[in-house]
Order: structure tokens, then sequence, then C-alpha cells
């Protein structure tokens, strides 16, 4: 009998001693299982155009179109990525040695509007240690992190890429080129449904989050401490969410912004009333993305 | 059971019901204190036919009114409504009481053990009380019928630890189908099923074929985790599921399937209705009643009642296709005998599959769109198949979540396979450490809780 509980109590301590080591290594190396051909670390050490912002970044422009006319572009698409998190990115990338002729950074006010988060779990996956770190301090400003939230960010995040990385990672590398999109085919939608979805995602306040307002002037002035050279970059939406007062409200707020520190800030013209352009209300369809990209080329 | 285990047992599944609503306390202490008064009754008039007659209708219809009150009324107002313009029916604002059509079932079937003299009343209020609300298996059953778990509670038997330990097992076992399949597909199935007009048709089949398995994996994770608590407390419930994708006919899949429900319908309304014991037109006709009573039952909506229909009619096919005895002659070569088992189990997955679509969409005319699409509008091509992973995560990685949730369904149905599930410790700590590495533990509720 002593010898059985003895024996259940060794296992069990083996058992959380591997579990702790086997979490401490997956949270420190976890960006050995990154993308080659998309996210962070996957980005080349030196290039012409890098491109930082979220899904709407990655639908919007085609990497293969942008290469082929301007030299080395490149993505760092992460899905609902926000200011206090790109500078992070940024600062993390740049302490990894890249260095980029330009940046164009991405605005959406809904990711301006809203206290620090991760909706992309991948951030996590193409980070190291430290950066977790300072992920988890950003999310933690004016709230308490739940043991759930923790759970998931260190325990259960990217476990799928990491654990069938053997041929999940070819082919998830097989689908992007610089950070885009390869061969995705994205139907247009209808008025009907672009309509009923603008409704869903409509911002309910029309003042910037404190914290993402001042990540904007912390990530102006790094740029500025860097000497790096930068843009804004605002990619197109369908009209409904575009012209919505709280959109425009906080577009204002930040257009002030980059008047006031001297950084350029792009709108490009669209045909933001056709269906078939957008696949939803915030991002492209393939055809949309075509379109939107000749027309980044005729603004270089 | 020791002397306090029965008030112990009671106080805590009444805590545990109580948690949720407070308020709907009283409906179970009523539908309780209806069916014990009731069977005292039937047992006190013992001689008197009739009146016993009376008692158990009377007992039976105010429980089944609670029951259409709170769970159909709402559906059948706004149906109505509809119809007739003129008569406008008021919408009740109620919330459907966790888990009533399980505890009216299985008060019901009491009520007709004790008229049919299968079981004796119940005398002590509190144990009857255990009965009906005893917690693992209140909120999704599995239905007890009481000559199987009211004996247990006067039974004065210590837990073995063989008991507790497979109890464990079960309760590990089922978690493990719950959090890290069930919820998983659920992501994707959710995704699918809440704009199947916008799904590339690929996406609709892979979709329908998930919800098959989370389903499955949700339901019987719950039912292993009932059966499983209630065995490391001492009581054996019964298994609600017997590997039922491994079916080899529709039949054979209702032996499987939920069977204390099956068995419920069986014993308390097929049989009575005269079973197969009547002409073959009205045998066939009683087997669509029992099936569209059992889809009723999952829910106020015309989706499962054409669910519950499609598998009467399937069944009844099945039936007539028996006594052809089809395929007969390949029972001489084992190998043929072997891929004709599996094709005939694949073809009763497909069909199950098939009904599941009207069991999960929203409405109708979603579930014919579903099927229309699948059936004239599939396209197998590299775009679609790239759409048809994308709904785990919308980007890329989905890929990574298709092959995990792949391999673990691999896993979970060769383990089920076997007859029989036992672990050693260094297995339980694997399923464990699984379940806590591979599990999402966003979802926050079974899927049966809503019946």
């Amino acid at each position: 009998m002593n010898k059985n509980i003895f024996t259940i109590i060794a296992k069990s301590l083996i058992c959380i001693l591997v579990f702790v080591i086997l979490l401490y290594l997956k949270n420190a190396y976890s960006y050995i299982f990154s993308s080659r051909t998309s996210g962070m670390i996957a980005v080349p050490k030196n290039g012409d155009l890098l491109f930082i912002g979220s899904s709407m970044t990655r639908q919007s422009y085609d990497t293969k179109l942008l290469n082929e006319n301007l030299g080395l572009v490149y993505l760092v698409a992460y899905n609902g990525n926000q200011p206090c998190l790109i500078l992070e990115e940024w600062r993390f990338l740049l302490a990894r040695g890249v260095s980029w002729k330009k940046y164009y950074i991405e605005f959406y006010p809904q990711t301006s509007a809203v206290a620090p988060s991760i909706s992309d779990l991948r951030i996590f996956l193409d980070s190291d240690l430290d950066l977790k770190l300072k992920y988890i301090r950003l999310l933690s400003l004016g709230r308490q992190l739940t043991f759930a939230e923790y759970y998931e960010l260190f325990v259960t995040s990217n476990i799928e890429l990491i654990s069938t990385f053997l041929i999940s990672k070819p082919l998830i590398d097989s689908l992007s080129y610089n950070g885009g999109y390869i061969g995705k085919m994205e139907r247009g939608s209808d008025l009907e449904s672009l309509d009923r979805e603008s409704e869903l995602i409509v911002l309910t306040t029309k003042e910037m989050d404190p914290n993402q307002k001042k990540c904007w002037a912390d990530l102006f002035t790094f740029a500025r401490s860097k000497s790096l050279e930068m843009e804004i970059w605002e990619s197109p939406k369908y009209r409904a969410v575009g012209v919505h007062s709280h959109y425009t409200s906080i577009r204002n707020q930040m257009l002030e912004m980059t008047k006031r520190a001297g950084i350029p800030y792009r709108s490009l013209p669209f045909a933001v009333d056709d269906p078939s352009l957008f696949r939803d209300p915030i991002h492209l369809s393939t055809k949309g993305r075509e379109i939107f990209t000749r027309e980044v080329l005729k603004t270089f | 059971m020791t002397r306090y285990g029965i008030p112990f047992l009671l106080a805590a599944s009444l805590f545990f019901y109580g948690y949720w609503n407070p308020y709907y306390l009283l409906l179970i202490f009523f539908s309780i204190l209806s069916t014990y008064l009731s069977a005292l009754a039937l047992q006190q008039f013992e001689k008197d036919l009739r009146f016993r007659k009376l008692i158990l209708l009377s007992a039976i219809l105010i429980n089944f009114a609670i029951l259409i009150v709170f769970k159909y009324y709402n559906f059948f107002a706004k149906e109505l409504s509809q119809f007739q313009s003129l008569i406008h029916f008021p919408f009740l604002d109620i919330l459907l009481p966790v888990g009533i059509s399980f505890y009216t079932f299985q008060a019901i079937g009491y009520l007709i053990d004790v008229y049919r003299n299968e079981i004796s009343a119940e005398r002590d209020f509190f144990t009857y009380s255990l009965f009906v609300t005893f917690f693992p298996q209140l909120v999704a059953g599995p239905i007890e019928k009481s000559t199987h778990l009211l004996p247990q509670f006067k039974e004065r038997e210590n837990v073995s630890k063989e008991d507790f330990l497979s109890g464990l097992d079960l309760i590990l076992w089922g978690l493990l189908k719950k959090v890290v399949i069930a919820d998983r597909a659920a992501v994707y199935v959710n995704s699918v099923y809440n704009e199947p007009q916008t799904q590339e048709p690929l996406t609709l089949l892979v979709g329908s074929i998930l919800f098959s398995v989370q389903i499955y994996c949700d339901f019987s994770g719950y039912s292993d985790i009932a059966v499983g608590t209630a065995r490391s407390f001492g009581f054996k419930l019964i298994q609600n599921f017997n590997r039922p994708y491994f079916a080899t006919s529709i039949i054979e899949f209702w032996n499987r399937w939920h069977i204390s429900l099956t068995k419920w319908f069986r014993e308390y309304l097929y049989i009575p209705l005269g079973g197969n014991r009547v002409s073959s037109v009205r045998g066939m006709l009683n087997i669509l009643i029992v099936f569209s009573l059992s889809g009723f039952w999952h829910g106020a909506n015309w989706t499962y009642l054409v669910w519950g229909l499609l598998h009467g009619f399937f069944l009844l096919s099945n039936r007539v296709l028996r006594k052809f005895h089809f395929f007969s002659f390949f029972s001489e070569k084992r190998w043929l005998n072997a891929f004709l088992r599996f094709q005939k189990m694949l073809l009763t997955f497909c069909l199950v599959s098939l009904a599941w679509i009207f069991f999960r969409a929203d409405s109708l005319h979603n579930a014919v769109l579903i099927l229309k699409r699948i059936f004239f509008e599939m396209k197998v091509d590299l775009s679609s198949i790239q759409s048809s992973v994308l709904p785990f995560t919308h980007s890329n990685t989905s890929i990574a979540y298709a092959l995990i949730l792949f391999l673990w369904i691999c896993i979970v149905f060769y383990i089920e396979k076997k007859e029989k599930i036992e672990f050693h410790l260094t297995t339980r700590f694997l399923i464990l450490g699984s379940i806590l590495i591979f599990g999402n533990f966003n979802s926050s509720s079974f899927l049966y809780f809503q019946f």
C-alpha cells in the first residue's frame, strides 16, 4: 500500500516537473516553429518597404505585384494587431538587426479604440520570452489578467502549430509569400451582407483608448529617435464603415497627431461602394486586393 | 448507503441545480411532489383499476403540461400567430429550465413502472427526490429507470477501489472527448452553420461531418462524466452510448445512441402503441410517431421534427431491406464480408450525418440550402479545399488546427473501438496532460444542456 502511494506521488511529481520544463521551453523557444514566409521571424534583415499591421494589411496588398515593381516588400500582419503591439513588434525586429528603407504602419480606428488585447495568438509564437512578458505587461494595463487568459497565452496557445509543425509548417509556408497570400481566392460580397456586417462592427466610442494613444505617440518618438522613415497608411473600408461618425472622429484625432509629429498619413482612393471588391466590410476580396495594389503602385 | 448518504447527496444535487437558477427548484420540487404522491396513490388504490388509470393520466398530464409550457409554448404561439394572424398569442419571457426534459421523463417513467407493478412506490420522500435530482444525471441524463437506480440508493455498500478508479477513468475520458474534440470541432461547425449561405459546398460538407463528431463527443463525453461521477460514488448508471458510429445499420445505431432515451421511448410509448405486433401499416405509423416525438423532445423547432422523421424513414427502410437479405451471398467470403461491413458502417454514418444537418441548422430553410449546395453545387478544387480548412482560425494556421483535430478523432475512435476502456497510472497522466494542453476551454456548456 505504502509502496503504491509512493509510486503515485513520485510519478505525479515527475509529471508536474516534465510539464513545467516543457512549458518553459515552449515559451522561450516557440519562435523556432514560426513560419519562414510570414510573421516577424521571417522578416529579412534588409529590404525596401516593410508594412506592419493587421489582417487588413495582409488582405490589402498583393506582395508578388509589389515585389515585381518596388523591390523587396514584406508584410508583418497579425489579426487584430494594435498600435501597442505594433510598437513592441517593431522594437523586437530592430533588436534582431532588421533594417529596412521605409516602414508603413497600418491605422484602423477600431484597433486604436480598444484596450490592448491579443486576438492572433501567432504573435505569441513568433516572440521570445522577453517579448511575451512585454505583451503581458501591455495586456495588464488598467486591468487584472484572468487565470484563463494566462493559461491560454502560456499553455495552450499555438500548441497546434508546434505539435504538427513537421506537416503544417511546410503547408502554411507554401501559402504565403513575403507575408502576403498566394493563390488565395476570396470572392466579393454583396451589398446586403456588407451593410448587415458593417452594423456589427460599429465603433462604440469616438475616442481613442488612452493606452493606444500613448503607444502611437511612443511609436512616433521611437521612429524619430532611431531616424526611421515611416508613414501611416489606412487600408480601404466599405463605405458604411468609413463614414461612421465614430470612425471619422478617431481618424481625425490620428490626422491631428500625425500632423503634429510630421508623419505622412495616406488614405488612397478606392471604390468603397463596390461590393465585389470587399470580402467583408474591412477586408478586400482578391479582385479588390489587386486593384488596390495597382493604386499603391501608382502612388510610388 | 450510509444513514446520511441520501440527505447529503440530495442536498448536493439541489444545490447543484439551484446554483443555476434557484426559482426553478420550485418547478422540480413540484414535479417530485406530484409524482411521489401519485405513485403512493397508485399503490394505495391497487384494486381500483379505473381510478389508478385516472391518477396516472392526471400525473402524466400535469408533468407534461409543465414541460409544454416551458419548452414549447413560445414556439407554438409564434407558429400559430403566423398561421392565423387574427389571433395573437402572447410571448412568455421564460428561460427553459435546464434538464426539464430529462427529469420529467425519468419521473414519468417511474410512475408507469409503479402503475405496472414493476416496482413499489417509494415511501421515503428523500430517496425519491434523490432519484429525480441525482446530480450527475440531472441535467442531461442518462434517463434512469426506477427499477435500476432506486434499489441502489437503498443498498448499503461501500465504494470499491475498482469502481472509484474506473469512475475517474470515465470522467477523464469524457473530458478528453468534450474539450479536445467536441469543443475544437465546435469552432469550425459554429463558424460554418452561422452563415451557411456564404460557405463553399465542400466547407458545408466538412462542417456537417464535423458536427456528427462534435455532437457525439459532446454528448457521450457528458454521459461518460455523469456515469463516471456516479460510479465513483458507488452507483451504476446506464451506459448511454455504445460506439454508435461503428453501427452497420440505422437499427443498430439506435441501439447504440442515447440508449436511455431510446429505451424510454420503446418501453413507454412504442410498445404501448402496439409495437410491431400490429398490422404492418400501423407498425410503420408507430415508428414514425415515436421518432417524430423523439425529435420534438430535443427542441421546439421544425428542424428537430424533420430530424426525427428522417430517422423514422431510415429505420423503416432498414427494416424493409433486412427482409430481403441483401448481400447474404457474401457471407461466405471473409474479406468481402469485412469490406461490406465497412461499407454499411460508412453508409449508416452518412445517413446519420445527413439527418444531423436538420438537427444543427437554425431553420428548415438553412438545412435545405446546405443540402442543396452539398448535393448539387459541390466542386472540389485547390481553392475550395483551401477554403474548407479556414473556418478554424480564418487564416492559414487553420491547417494545424485541422490536423490536430483529425489526429485526436483518430486516436479517440481507435481507442473506443475496444470493448472496454481501462487505464494505467501513466495513461491517466497522459490523458490529463492532453486535456490540459490540447483542451479548448472557451466553450461554456454541453450541447444537450439545452434540451
